[in-house]
């Protein structure tokens, strides 16, 4: 727990200044206008008509994506572009992308909090909520894949009288572990950090069925001393579980392309790159949702310049990270001699996709250098920019990965292009709709903010901090 | 808190006598340990100039990467901004300026190379290359282009140009505070730390390919730097943790150094453990499952001739154990098992040195280990003495730092 944030400030508090550490929740606000800001998004009797606007764009997304679903199960997986040698096309390209989406919640809420980075407070219910959506597109992805879908369950290892399990040695089966347990830590995570708010909103509630409900998801929270004791040791042991899981999730994924021998997908940095990769497009939806979010709802003195200005940093930095591993591959395909990894990398440059490739080098590497400037970190216009940007290119790094590899292999012979169809594009789509239905549903019924979490960061009065650590305060005179 | 409130008394800042004298007897101390372990190199079975080389080398990769994991650890806390280590960071600083060291210390194994050596860097030699011609064709252009005498010690000095000035920035920095006060250094050591941090990734990076990587010419990795860095920062921290308990003893840091510090260190120590371990089994379980030629002959020597017990002993002593051994808070924040898992985590970054480079030496057999332990242990020496030398002229605490108060008093549990 940092001392204290001894700098008065405005709306702005994203100066440097060393001597002193810059308020994080800025405009004057208190406990109490905390609480009446957060909860009344949820209480708010009336419509938002923008909300309500983006819900039904949303809904229709999520209503096509549903169709095509159906189209998909009645006619067969042909509906999509996959075809040999390209037999992994966009559903593999997507999933990738979900679940690399989904790992900025848990990087916030578990990370950075054994990191003691404060400002994780203000984000990290609305980054973990989205972690929890993006992971829900991602898994709709490999499950519509397996082609005949009524067996489905087989991916699990369940003991059956045909004596078939699945291959264990797949890491397509060690995805089924890593996603499922990442989805449900990251949810409990997620609930049970919400415990207490939920239990503020139901004390708050009107109506008795308002309160039923906020009631029983509240899990009989009373706001007291030995509850509060645990919570606090409950939430330090699920980060530290969650952590690994952080790591785990995308490494696993990474073993889906790096253990098998085909150029462009073996390579020993896939691991750390995958995760860092999913951290920086994670990061960069949590920004693409917070900007419009705060706007909206009128939060820019709780999520503040100065948090949007940090995200933009680990935006810059994992960036980095994922181009040195971009440079690292192109650069041991070549000092290896190998031939077949050399071409797989000029294939990626120069080959037929070399679009695709371009797009993903100036969108990942290129256009986060502009946060190297404090102008650019603190400009909405240029954050929203890039931020959508790097979502873009993340997306085509799957494909990069997924395709180019596959399309040109071992035998010219069998060399082919991929194309996707209506129904591929259909899917990505309606996979937003499905996203974003989620989180508009979140925004309106659950406290987007972690009210309980940011009241512990806020400027207190002096007397009262010293009160509590005499010692310090006698040290410090 | 206004930090400039803070009174330190002089003896907080500055080093006692005795441990001044502890860091004048260590160096002579290192260097004759260390003189012992080169006679050691030319006993027994092994014993020769080459052995004495790759001892060396080993030695040097394990105190190397100590010093630089000690570089990239001070660059994170300028970018972050980072207060709690504010009260050790001098100590972690008198190990960092010790890259211009570093070079004196690379000598031994630089000179041989310039006098046309190549039993270490087999590619040195030209007719290796050429053997290369028939079944690598695409690696001419690497050894032409790359993996050339000239260019090696280009890069070698590009390297160390970049380290040095690195490392004088961010000491000479921090010092100058001292007698200025001035808020703007910190500024100053905030904004370079982080173009600094890719800067000495790729030196790292490049720096590890060139020394360790490139004894045997044909095998890669891309995590390679990562690996390095995994264990340099682990072993770092054990190191400071142990400087900060013996800076106690003598009677330093009484009223600085607190158990919150070591809890924090350990910390960090624990989790680079975890780390190495991830990056190691990344590396390891890619190149075993798909088990192709080029990579898998780098498992395939240390899994056969006596080195799978060296590989076993790193999986449960780098990994295993100390994962379980400092899960604790309480061991982290007790300093005798604090201690004992800083001692036990170098001895292991020791080991995993000796594995990753011992066996370009003999794959057949696992040699003894006697010739290398003396000179890591004696070259640690001079390097932890003359930390301690260079330290005792300066105040051992940045004591104008506008976070010291909060590194002072921050709380951990």
């Amino acid at each position: 727990m940092s001392l204290e944030r001894v700098m008065p400030v405005g709306l702005d508090n994203t100066s440097d200044d060393p001597s002193g550490r810059q308020a994080l929740i800025v405009n004057n606000n208190t406990y109490e206008s905390i609480t009446e800001k957060v909860c009344g998004v949820v209480e708010d009797p009336r419509i938002d008509k923008r909300w309500l606007a983006m819900f039904i764009v949303a809904l229709g997304g999520l209503g096509m994506l549903f169709s095509l679903i159906v189209y998909l199960i009645a006619t067969g997986v042909g509906v999509w572009g996959n075809n040999m040698p390209v037999a992994w096309g966009w559903p593999i390209v997507n999933f990738v992308f979900w679940v690399g989406i989904g790992h900025a919640g848990t990087l916030i809420s578990a990370i950075l909090f054994l990191l003691r980075q404060d400002w994780r407070t203000s984000i990290n219910r609305f980054a973990e909520a989205m972690t929890i959506f993006a992971v829900v597109c991602a898994g709709t992805f490999p499950g519509i894949h397996v082609g005949r879908i009524w067996l489905a369950y087989w991916l699990f290892p369940i003991p059956n009288q045909m004596l078939m399990w699945p291959n264990f040695r797949s890491p397509l089966l060690w995805d089924v572990f890593a996603v499922s347990t990442y989805a449900s830590v990251s949810t409990v995570f997620w609930y049970m950090g919400m415990i207490p708010d939920i239990a503020t909103i139901r004390d708050r509630a009107k109506h008795p069925l308002r309160r039923l409900a906020y009631g029983v998801l509240a899990l009989g929270w009373r706001q007291n001393a030995r509850a509060w004791h645990r919570y606090e040791k409950a939430y330090g042991i699920l980060a530290g579980l969650a952590t690994p899981l952080v790591l785990s999730v995308h490494t696993i994924v990474s073993f889906d392309f790096a253990v098998s021998q085909l150029p462009g997908w073996h390579t020993t940095i896939f691991p750390p790159y995958f995760v860092a990769g999913a951290i920086f497009s994670g990061f960069a939806m949590v920004v693409t949702l917070a900007v419009p979010a705060r706007a909206m709802y009128g939060m820019k003195d709780i999520i503040t310049m100065r948090h949007l200005e940090n995200m933009n940093k680990v935006i810059l930095a994992t960036g980095m990270m994922v181009g040195y591993a971009y440079a690292m591959e192109f650069f041991i395909a070549w000092y290896g001699g190998n031939r077949y990894e050399q071409f797989a990398f000029i294939n990626r440059a120069t080959g037929p996709y070399f679009w695709a490739y371009w797009i993903m080098v100036s969108c990942n590497v290129l256009s986060p250098q502009v946060f190297w400037f404090k102008k650019a970190r603190t400009s909405i216009p240029i954050m929203m920019v890039v931020a959508i940007l790097v979502n873009i290119g993340m997306w085509f790094e799957r494909f990069v990965i997924t395709v180019t590899s596959l399309s040109r292999d071992f035998m010219p012979s069998s060399w082919g292009y991929f194309k996707p169809t209506l129904v591929d594009i259909g899917m990505l789509v309606g996979s937003f709709g499905l996203f974003f239905t989620l989180f508009l549903l979140f925004l309106r019924f659950l406290p987007m903010i972690a009210m309980a979490e940011v009241k512990t960061v806020m400027n207190r009065p002096k007397q009262e901090e010293s009160a509590e650590r005499p010692e310090m305060a006698a040290s410090l005179n | 808190m206004a930090s400039h409130g803070i009174e330190l008394t002089e003896s907080d800042l500055r080093m006692p006598e005795s441990l001044r004298g502890l860091g004048g007897k260590l160096m002579p101390i290192g260097a004759v340990i260390a003189i012992i372990g080169v006679a050691l190199a030319f006993v027994g079975a092994d014993s020769g100039f080459k052995h004495f080389q790759f001892a060396y080398l080993t030695a040097y990769a394990f105190t190397m990467t100590i010093v630089l994991g000690g570089l990239i650890w001070l660059l994170i806390q300028h970018v972050f901004r980072a207060s709690w280590a504010v009260a050790i960071r001098r100590v972690g600083e008198s190990v960092v300026g010790l890259v211009p060291l570093m070079l004196v210390l690379f000598l031994p194994i630089l000179v041989p190379i310039l006098m046309h050596d190549d039993s270490m860097y087999k590619w040195l030699n030209h007719s290796y290359a050429e053997n290369d011609a028939e079944f690598l064709p695409n690696k001419q252009v690497v050894y032409g282009a790359y993996l050339n005498p000239t260019f090696f010690f280009g890069r070698l000095a590009f390297y160390f140009a970049i380290l040095i000035f690195l490392s004088r920035f961010f000491t000479k920095n921090s010092v100058a505070q001292d007698e200025t006060g001035d808020l703007a250094t910190t500024r100053k050591m905030e904004k370079f730390s982080a173009p600094a941090i890719p800067i000495f990734a790729l030196t790292l990076t490049f720096l590890g390919l060139d020394l360790l990587m490139s004894l045997d010419p044909h095998w890669f990795s891309t995590i390679w730097g990562v690996y390095l860095f995994a264990g340099g920062m682990m072993s770092f921290c054990s190191l400071l943790a142990l400087l900060c308990m013996t800076y106690q003893k003598h009677g330093a840091l009484k009223n600085v150094v607190r158990k919150d510090h070591y809890h924090d260190l350990g910390k960090l120590m624990f989790a680079f453990v975890i780390f190495w371990s991830y990056i190691a089994f990344s590396q390891y379980i890619l190149i075993w499952y798909a088990h192709i030629p080029e990579e898998i002959t780098f498992f395939d020597k240390r899994q056969n001739n006596g080195w799978e017990w060296v590989s076993v002993t790193l999986i449960f002593g780098h990994f295993a154990i100390p994962l379980l051994g400092l899960l604790s808070k309480h061991v982290k924040r007790h300093k005798p098992t604090l201690a004992f898992w800083a001692v036990w985590l170098l001895v292991m970054h020791l080991l995993d040195m000796f594995w990753v480079v011992m066996p370009n030496f003999t794959s057949g057999h696992v040699p003894l280990p006697f010739a290398t332990i003396a000179l890591a242990v004696g070259m640690l020496a001079i390097v932890v003495g003359a930390s301690i030398r260079s330290a005792s002229t300066k105040s051992i605490v940045a004591r104008r730092d506008p976070r010291l108060g909060e590194s002072m008093a921050y709380h951990n549990v």
